[in-house]
């Protein structure tokens, strides 16, 4: 994903190298990409209200304290990256806080840069490592938040939950696994991250995470607070 | 292929111009045109083995009893493998990621997609589902046999073929396609948003990419509906989970399943299945929208109508879904509605057909292979989207439901129709693609044996479906209600449907031998104003432009001006530009338009 058409192209063509023009077009990407997770979650949560209308529907306990736990550490991971994308951008880099990149401050510091200036690589070294710091954070709590959703599950199947037993039970698992299989796929972009050190990757992943997040709300408020009777609540009210 | 024959003179101008050895150029390519390439390629071969498949049931249709190998079983195999493959494997792989890769970026003044790696995993990423999808013919039961719908109960249920591994070896290659075809879309989506050169205003992008546009974000929105459903029956199958089974007792055994839902499959099949048909059919739009305005010199006629009308269409293909369903046990409000809408979206769909024709009304028609194609599709697209109004009607739908009468409506609108887009938009920029120019009268013979072969195939399918008969069946004897004269019908349709499918291999023989062999073409033999032609060579290499990007001061459209002997105006030419013969011979040169103006 990292790799730039930038890379292969002689040099002199700005509209397609600019670090502007790239940051603009990953972040088109991301929106776009988060789109089509949002519709692939909504159509599982419209399929788990379609099922419950089902006479053998029965409804989830209250959930085991693991997905209260997962909960905060995915949100902790979430903080983390947010702030590992801020102390990226305190040094020499160009990155302001939204992500976005003054084409003019990257010049300069390309240009501080190539003449010696070593404060200001010693400043970018040094935020370089307290941003990599808090990605390690991140990384960590989010493989964290995944444990923790596999100890929910067994916790589940512990309290005669079973996969098969009920289409709720089935949805929960099926809906928090591919939610999970969506952080791991932020973690193998995170790989590349960590090696190419690249801070507008870096604020991208914060937002995919804020994502990861608000789409885990999302879906544990799904799970556990939609009933039959709350839907018929819903559906009535616009009769 | 001469692929990068051109290549040379500006390797040796600027070292680092792209990859160089075969491997990274031709394999592992992140360059769009060879993905595209790879995408087609892939794409016909597997549409080959589809029309295989489909010739082989014509002939149980046309001969019950003679083929001995081809039993009940091998017959459901085949039309599931068949439909299967030509809707999702061929036309949205070959629409999205072949015409879509090839002729975004050019179309768009591009050096290539924005994301040039993941494009590259999206094409291997949908080989890989390719094959897994081959793969089934070879495990123990072979492919499964559900119908390309594959409606649950009965897709995994025993006594469906293939319940033993096809049908979870045809899941597991939709759940890889949609990654691949959500890859590729990313891409696609991307890249029009982000990167159009300058002057290249979204009101100023020739109708195909737009129609590719608004298809991708069908696919993108549409496809996770596909996914949703393949992963659940997948989970219904192998875990016992009941998200689509009833209570079934099966073979006098009672089955671990209760209370599921079969017709949330179908509201979440269909809510993927119907804007299917439109991810196929607009970029066709786009293709034929182009190639009319190119092959009848004359601009398209209401082109902001055709742009709304593509994005209304696009719009209103996700709220009639379940016109699929009408004999579903529906309520009759909800089948009124999904009737309601179904009629109201073939309100944009005939305002693109007036728009061709008003296009073609005192042009100067120049019946070229393209634009016979072009003309072709016209006319199979009217007659299958009338047929459409028939079946988009509850009440005369429900008689009609099931028999061949829509076989004959969606092979018309969703089957003939894209194809004759889909070859119309291959002769139109194969001379581009490849830079030489395709055998003439083997083109003009595949495409009268195609066009008038479709309608003697399938316009008789229209009485048959009036008369009643069936589709689905594997043999029609014993009916009282099937007259003897159907038989002689279907026999007929076999036979034509064996000469039609022999004639394709005209056109594969006329591409594989004129990528080696054929005449060398011009840069622009069409004459035609898009950017796509405008590229110092042919075929385009590596970052398609040269040193600078070229600018746009106009439409894709500027034709029937006459000046000189020239009667267009290239999207890359400026308003004060005089130069017109420069213009006309811009492929030779690299455009670089003045920059001082950019009329946005």
């Amino acid at each position: 994903m990292t790799t730039s058409y930038a890379t292969h192209m002689p040099a002199g063509d700005a509209a397609v190298q600019s670090p502007a023009e790239r940051a603009r077009v990953r972040r088109t990407g991301l929106w776009v990409f988060m789109g089509v997770v949002t519709m692939l979650f909504f159509l599982f949560s419209v399929a788990y209200v379609m099922r419950m209308a089902a006479s053998d529907w029965r409804v989830l306990p209250a959930p085991p304290w693991q997905l209260w736990a997962s909960t905060a550490l995915l949100a902790g991971s979430s903080l983390a990256w947010a702030s590992a994308a801020r102390g990226g951008s305190a040094g020499a880099s160009a990155l302001r806080a939204d992500g976005t990149i003054s084409l003019a401050a990257a010049r300069a510091a390309s240009r501080a840069t190539a003449r010696g200036g070593a404060e200001v690589q010693a400043a970018s070294a040094a935020s370089n490592q307290a941003g990599g710091a808090m990605l390690a954070v991140a990384v960590l709590l989010s493989l964290a938040f995944i444990g923790m959703q596999l100890w929910a599950w067994e916790a589940m199947r512990a309290m005669n939950y079973p996969l098969a037993a009920n289409p709720a039970n089935s949805f929960f698992y099926m809906i928090t696994g591919l939610h999970g299989l969506h952080v791991l796929g932020g973690l193998v972009a995170a790989a590349f991250v960590w090696r190419a050190r690249d801070k507008l990757a870096v604020s991208l992943c914060a937002r995919y995470w804020h994502f990861l997040l608000a789409l885990w709300l999302a879906m544990f408020g799904l799970l556990f607070l939609m009933t039959p009777e709350r839907v018929d609540i819903i559906c009535n009210s616009f009769q | 292929m001469a692929y990068g024959s051109g290549h040379t003179d500006h390797g040796s101008e600027h070292g680092d111009h792209g990859p160089q050895s075969f491997w990274t150029k031709y394999v592992w390519s992140q360059d769009h045109k060879v993905i595209a390439v790879q995408y087609s390629v892939t794409a016909i071969l597997v549409g080959l083995v589809a029309l295989v498949l489909s010739d082989l049931m014509r002939l149980q249709l046309g001969f019950p009893g003679k083929f001995a190998f081809i039993d009940a079983t091998r017959y459901y195999q085949f039309m599931t493998m068949h439909g299967m493959i030509m809707v999702i494997y061929l036309l949205t792989a070959l629409f999205l990621g072949g015409f879509g890769n090839y002729l975004i970026p050019l179309m768009l003044g591009a050096r290539d997609m924005v994301f040039p790696f993941l494009n590259m995993l999206s094409y291997w990423v949908y080989l890989l589902a390719v094959v897994i999808l081959m793969a089934s013919f070879f495990v123990p039961g072979g492919p499964t046999g559900a119908g390309w719908t594959l409606y649950p109960p009965q897709a995994i249920l025993p006594g469906t073929p293939g319940v033993e591994w096809g049908i979870v070896v045809m899941l597991i290659s939709l759940a890889v396609f949609i990654v691949a075809a959500t890859m590729g879309g990313l891409n696609y989506v991307t890249t029009v948003l982000q990167a159009r050169t300058r002057g290249m205003t979204l009101m100023r992008m020739p109708l195909t990419v737009w129609g590719i546009f608004v298809a991708t974000i069908l696919a993108l929105l549409a496809f996770p509906a596909l996914f949703v459903s393949a992963v659940m029956m997948m989970l219904d199958k192998l875990l016992g989970t009941s998200f689509f089974m009833p209570a079934v007792v099966s073979m006098g055994q009672h089955l671990g399943h209760s209370g599921g839902s079969p017709l949330l499959f179908q509201h979440l099949f269909w809510f993927f299945g119907h804007p299917e048909v439109y991810i196929v059919a607009l970029p066709a739009f786009g293709i034929i929208s182009d190639l009319i305005s190119v092959h009848a010199r004359k601009c398209i006629f209401g082109y902001r109508m055709m742009v709304w009308a593509i994005v209304i269409i696009g719009g209103l293909s996700f709220v009639v879904w379940a016109h699929h369903m009408y004999v579903s046990g529906m309520h009759p409000y909800f089948g009124f509605f999904f009737a309601t809408t179904t009629l109201v979206i073939a309100v944009p769909t005939a305002l693109k057909v007036y728009n061709w024709t008003l296009t073609l009304w005192r042009g100067d028609i120049h019946l070229t292979v393209p634009m016979l194609f072009a003309i072709g599709f016209i006319s199979t697209f009217l007659i299958g989207g009338l047929t459409g109004l028939f079946l988009g009607n509850v009440s005369v739908d429900i008689p009609l439901s099931n028999t061949y009468f829509v076989v004959a409506h969606f092979h018309m609108v969703m089957g003939v129709s894209p194809v004759l887009a889909v070859f119309g938009g291959i002769y139109h920029w194969y001379p581009k693609v490849t830079g030489r120019m395709f055998h003439e009268g083997l083109a003009r013979f595949h495409f009268w044996g195609s066009f008038l072969g479709a309608y003697l195939i399938f316009f008789p399918m229209h009485y048959l479906g009036v008369l009643g008969m069936p589709r689905r069946y594997y043999a029609y004897e014993n009916y009282s209600f099937i007259p003897d004269s159907a038989q002689a019908l279907n026999e007929y349709i076999s036979v034509v449907a064996i000469i039609v499918g022999v004639i394709q291999l005209a056109f594969v023989i006329n591409m594989a031998w004129s990528a080696f062999y054929g005449r060398r073409a011009d840069p622009n033999p069409w004459r035609a104003a898009s950017l796509e032609w405008f590229t110092p060579d042919t075929p385009p290499v590596h970052g398609n432009w040269g040193h600078s990007l070229p600018v746009v001061y106009r439409g894709a459209y500027d034709y029937g001006k006459p000046d000189g002997d020239s009667d267009y105006v290239p999207q890359n030419v400026g308003p004060e530009q005089d130069d017109s013969a420069a213009a006309r011979h811009g492929a030779a040169r690299p455009s670089h338009a003045p920059a001082e103006e950019v009329p946005k």
